[in-house]
């Protein structure tokens, strides 16, 4: 018997206005995501992957239909309950890495914690996942001073530091190279094993062997 | 809550930390001008203000001055009322003046100015005059034959008002006082700078020159000049003098401030008005240096907001940032302008025709404007970074 899902999402559409232009990004889309799939999202640029991605992550809202996440319907909820959402049950992982510049490798990790617990605690559990994720000899580099590979494994440790249900991640290989590519990828196909619930858009066909469950976006629509 | 709010902390010693030193000590330096600017004309219109009072009480009146009642142009009994005066709780010093119709003439050159009759000593008590004697010396009180000639009265170059002066008298030289039809020849024995041109449009002879010139008046008064002793409260003393039945009118300074007062009370609605616009400055000094700051990290701000930090939070970050900009500023400022701005303009002061002037700081007022400048720094702060954190996520990442 399939259990409940972690994230239904209902027939939801989402249209950018660039100017006088509408671009329908998603229309009536609808996915569930099971309690720890290792779900891919694939399709060509412009499909509407990072779009999808973004409703789910909370990071936006859909013009229609609704997105259930952990049993609760969250598209209309108040910014305020989203930002408490996102930070207790959401690891998000950006293409780009998306660190503060400013902040070492593990005052990075343990910022989404901090929100919640004091630095005496976090900070012993942040050192734990970067030596998880094998940068325990970098805890005090600035991003500037990590490769490309680091800071994104360093993204990945921030977004595991609160625990959460379920991980997204917008392309997290896209600008690493090979070795670091593969490095990520394992890294999350073990999360996946410890029963995270992982949601990843990638390009790369061979980065697709990696889930359980391929969704394949064409023109907004599921294809 | 309560470890939420270490965050900002957290994150504003990071960027405190990381960020460059420069730019952070630019924008202390610019919001510690702003603060000068603040505060260094509300201190000129102090200075101008306290001085032009000052003068008029050292130079003038004193702190109280007695005149006759309606009725009488003189005190005819002076010495028992100096007498009166001087017993009177709080009173330091009492001198009597006399006021002589009268001409005065240079060679060719003739006028009418303020003329007064003085006992030398007791006045060196209630005014200054003994020590604005610019070149010369004082009177004597039993000196018979010598005035004291204001500058503007004696005129010469670089005088102010030579046009309407003597044109040019010095100590030694002989000048006619000329009244009615009696006239008496005096020789001049000091000049009189208090840079207060009110104060330096008079003369002064003694009551002894007056006794041999018009006897008559030598044992009048027109008016009484009471210096209160030092840190008494001038209002208990008029009131102490009011109350001691003197039969005669009690006049605090400014009640002589005449011309003054006007001026001086346009100085504190100008100094008001330019307040508000230095404020208004310094809040939009503040709101440039934030909102570039804030700009600059917008996608920062974006990234925090996405990783689950609340708007609030963030914005606390901002606030904090404010407060220390504007307390640093504030800091730096006040050293700045105590250690150079002060004493420089002690030791080079504006030459106005009321005195020489410098910066008159005012604690109280500080404090009222350092709290106004840590408002305005947190509600310029605030606008920038609220618009940011209210920004759709996406757009701000």
């Amino acid at each position: 018997m399939p259990s409940k899902p972690i994230i239904a999402v209902t027939k939801i559409s989402k249209t950018y206005h660039l100017g006088d232009v509408r671009v329908p990004a998603l229309r009536d889309v609808s996915v569930a995501v099971q309690p720890k799939d290792f779900l891919v999202i694939t399709g060509r640029n412009g499909s509407g992957k990072s779009t999808l991605l973004r409703q789910i992550g909370l990071l936006d809202r859909p013009d229609q239909g609704t997105i259930t996440l952990l049993g609760k319907e969250v598209t209309a909820l108040k910014e305020r309950q989203r930002t408490q959402i996102r930070l207790q049950h959401i690891g998000y992982i950006f293409q780009e890495y998306a660190l503060i510049a400013e902040l070492t490798a593990v005052e990075n990790v343990m910022l989404p914690a901090l929100m919640q617990e004091p630095a005496r605690v976090c900070r012993p559990r942040a050192i734990a996942i970067l030596q998880k994720v094998g940068l325990g000899k970098k805890l005090k580099n600035l991003p500037r001073q990590l490769s490309g590979g680091e800071q994104q494994k360093v993204a990945i440790a921030r977004a595991l530091i609160n625990d959460p249900e379920v991980i997204f991640a917008d392309e997290p290989t896209a600008n690493l190279d090979t070795v670091a590519a593969r490095d990520v990828l394992e890294l999350f196909a073990q999360l996946n094993r410890e029963g995270h619930t992982i949601v990843m858009i990638t390009h790369e066909p061979d980065e697709q062997t990696y889930a359980n469950r391929i969704l394949t976006l064409s023109d907004g629509k599921v294809v | 809550m309560n470890r939420r709010l270490g965050v900002p902390f957290f994150l504003l010693s990071r960027n405190l930390r990381s960020g460059n030193k420069w730019t952070l000590s630019l924008t202390i330096f610019m919001m510690a001008v702003a603060f000068i600017n603040l505060i260094f004309i509300a201190s000129l219109f102090n200075g101008i203000i306290t001085g032009a009072n000052r003068q008029i009480v050292d130079t003038t009146t004193s702190d109280l001055f007695l005149t006759p009642n309606t009725g009488s142009d003189t005190f005819t009994d002076v010495p028992s009322l100096l007498t009166a005066v001087r017993a009177t709780s709080g009173v330091r010093n009492a001198a009597a003046e006399m006021v002589v119709p009268g001409n005065l003439q240079f060679q060719n050159v003739k006028g009418s100015w303020s003329i007064f009759a003085i006992t030398p000593s007791e006045m060196a008590g209630s005014i200054n005059l003994s020590t604005t004697v610019a070149s010369g010396t004082y009177l004597a009180d039993d000196d018979a034959d010598g005035i004291l000639l204001g500058r503007q009265v004696a005129g010469g170059d670089g005088v102010e008002l030579n046009t309407f002066s003597l044109k040019g008298a010095k100590v030694g030289d002989q000048v006619t006082l000329t009244s009615g039809a009696m006239s008496k020849v005096l020789t001049v024995r000091g000049i009189i700078n208090s840079h207060f041109i009110n104060a330096d449009q008079r003369a002064f002879i003694s009551y002894a020159a007056l006794q041999s010139f018009m006897p008559k008046l030598a044992s009048q008064a027109t008016m009484i000049l009471t210096r209160t002793a030092t840190g008494s409260d001038v209002s208990a003393v008029q009131a102490h003098l009011v109350g001691a039945n003197l039969n005669v009118q009690v006049h605090p300074w400014n009640d002589a401030a005449g011309l003054m007062k006007t001026v001086t009370d346009s100085f504190v609605s100008v100094n008001v008005l330019l307040s508000f616009v230095a404020v208004l400055i310094a809040a939009v000094t503040i709101f440039i240096v934030v909102y570039i700051d804030i700009v600059n990290r917008r996608q920062q701000i974006g990234i925090l907001r996405a990783i689950g930090v609340s708007p609030f939070i963030i914005r606390s970050q901002y606030v904090l940032q404010t407060i220390l900009y504007a307390v640093s500023g504030v800091i730096v400022g006040l050293a700045l302008f105590y250690a150079a701005i002060v004493p420089y303009f002690q030791a080079h002061p504006f030459t106005l025709p009321i005195g020489q002037i410098t910066l008159a700081p005012d604690a109280a007022d500080f404090s009222a404007r350092i709290v106004s400048i840590i408002i305005v720094a947190i509600v310029a702060g605030l606008i920038p970074v609220t618009f940011i954190t209210r920004m759709k996520l996406l757009k701000a990442i």
